[in-house]
C-alpha cells in the first residue's frame, strides 16, 4: 500500500502546532499522563489514519477527533494499571474516578442508597431521564444540549424538571432531599 | 432512612450507580468523533446511552469536550519559531527530533504498559543489524494477528506489515535508513477486530 508520505507531511508542517496544542488542552491533570504522550500518540493515529480520512476539508475536526481519542486512550491506560494494582478484578470499579464534588458524606452513602437512586433515575420519563443522568455525572447544560441534540435552554429546562422529578421519587421512597 | 441529600451528594451516588460491569465501553474514536459532532444521530444515540450510564465514559468525554472545535472554525496557525520555543519548555527526559521543514517530534521513553498490550522482546533502543532487522515482541494471549509499523525518529512511515501472524517481522534493508534510530510499535488484532497497542519503542540501524 502506498504510505502518502508527502501529504501527511504537508499536513503536519501545516497543522503541527495546532496539534501540540491540542494535546496540551486535552492533558488530563493528575493523572501522569504529559501533552508529548497524547502529541506522539496523535501522530501515529495521524499517519495510520491519514489516507482513510474522507473529510480533511474540516481540519480542525480531524485533529481534534485524532487528539482527543489519544488522550481517551492515555486516561485508559493509566486507569487499567492502577485498577490492576490496587483491585481484584471486578473489585471496586470507579472508585478512583477524579468525581466532581464528593464530600465526605457522600462517600459514605452506602449501597442501598446508590441502588434506590439508580431505581428512582431509571423511573424517570424520556428524554427528562437522559437528561438527568448526564447532569449528575458532571456534564453541564451546554455539553448536555451539544451532545443530544438540543438547545441549551432545553437541556437545561429538561434537567431542572428531570432533578424535581427525582426529588420526588426519593421522597416517595422515604430518602429526603434536602432543598439546595 | 432519612439521608439529606444535596445535588453533590445525588451526583455521587449516582456516580456509585453508573458503572458499565460486564459491557463493553465505546471505543476513544468513537467517543471524540460524538465530542465532535462528527457523527449521525443514529450512531449517536447508542453512544450516549453508554455515556449517560458509565461514569468511566463520562470522565472521558468530559474530559476531551471543552477543547472542541467550534462548528467551522479553523485551527489557528501558530509560526514553526513559537512551536520550537514551546520545545524548549518540555520536560528533561523527552528526546526532541526535528527534520527541516517539520514541526518535529517529541519522543518519550516508552510507558509500561498494560499486560494485555503487546510488549517488544528487544529492549528499548536495541541495536540492530541493517541487513537482518527482526523486530519480536512476546505473544498476545487471543490476538489473531497483529499490524507492524515503522517509522523514522520524525514518525514518517518507513515500513509497515499488516496481518502479521507471527509475533516476529523483518524489515527488509532498503526500508530502513543507513545509520540512525527507528521507532517501532506492534498492534495486536483481537478476535472482536479491537487493538491494543504496544507502546513505541525506538531501535537503533547498525
Ligand atoms: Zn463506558
Amino acid at each position: 500500500m502506498s504510505l502518502g508520505r508527502p501529504t501527511l507531511d504537508a499536513f503536519l508542517v501545516q497543522h503541527g502546532a495546532s496539534l501540540r496544542r491540542l494535546a496540551e488542552r486535552l492533558c488530563p491533570r493528575g493523572m501522569g499522563v504529559e501533552p508529548a504522550e497524547i502529541e506522539q500518540e496523535a501522530r501515529v493515529r495521524l499517519w495510520r489514519t491519514f489516507e482513510r480520512e474522507t473529510n480533511l476539508r474540516e481540519p480542525a475536526s480531524y485533529l481534534y477527533r485524532v487528539a482527543a481519542a489519544a488522550a481517551i486512550d492515555a486516561v485508559r491506560r493509566r486507569r487499567a494499571r492502577r485498577e490492576e494494582t490496587l483491585d481484584p478484578p471486578g473489585g471496586g470499579q470507579g472508585r478512583d474516578l477524579p468525581a466532581n464534588g464528593t464530600s465526605p458524606e457522600a462517600a459514605a452513602l452506602n449501597r442501598e442508597l446508590r441502588e434506590a437512586i439508580g431505581r428512582a433515575v431509571a423511573s424517570l420519563p424520556e428524554p427528562r431521564q437522559q437528561a438527568v443522568r448526564l447532569h449528575l455525572l458532571g456534564f453541564s447544560t451546554g455539553e448536555i444540549g451539544a451532545l443530544a441534540g438540543w438547545t441549551e435552554a432545553k437541556a437545561r429546562n429538561l434537567v431542572y424538571r428531570g432533578l424535581d422529578d427525582l426529588r420526588g421519587r426519593l421522597t416517595e421512597d422515604g430518602i429526603a432531599p434536602s432543598a439546595e | 432512612m432519612h439521608h439529606p441529600l444535596n445535588d453533590d451528594d445525588l451526583r455521587a451516588a449516582y456516580r456509585g450507580a453508573a458503572v458499565s460491569a460486564g459491557v463493553e465501553c465505546p471505543s476513544s474514536e468513537d467517543l471524540a468523533a460524538l465530542a465532535a459532532g462528527a457523527i449521525d444521530a443514529a450512531a449517536r444515540e447508542p453512544l450516549l446511552v453508554h455515556v449517560a450510564r458509565c461514569c468511566r465514559c463520562a470522565d472521558d468525554l468530559r474530559l476531551i469536550l471543552p477543547a472542541r472545535p467550534a462548528p467551522g472554525r479553523r485551527p489557528a496557525w501558530l509560526p514553526l519559531a513559537a512551536a520550537a520555543a514551546l520545545a524548549v519548555a518540555l520536560p528533561l527526559g523527552t528526546w526532541w527530533v526535528s527534520r527541516p521543514a517539520s514541526p518535529g517530534v517529541v519522543y518519550r521513553q516508552p510507558a509500561p504498559a498494560s499486560p494485555l498490550a503487546p510488549v517488544a522482546e528487544l529492549p528499548d533502543g536495541a541495536e540492530l543489524p541493517r541487513r537482518a532487522f527482526v523486530l519480536r515482541w512476546k505473544p498476545v494471549a487471543g490476538a489473531t494477528r497483529y499490524d507492524v509499523i515503522v517509522a523514522d525518529a520524525a514518525l514518517a512511515p518507513l515500513h509497515e506489515v499488516r496481518d502479521a501472524s507471527a509475533n516476529e517481522v523483518t524489515v527488509p534493508a532498503e526500508s530502513l535508513p543507513e545509520r540512525g534510530v527507528v521507532l517501532w510499535r506492534i498492534e495486536a488484532i483481537m478476535p472482536d477486530g479491537s487493538r491494543r497497542a504496544s507502546p513505541l519503542y525506538r531501535a537503533a540501524v547498525r
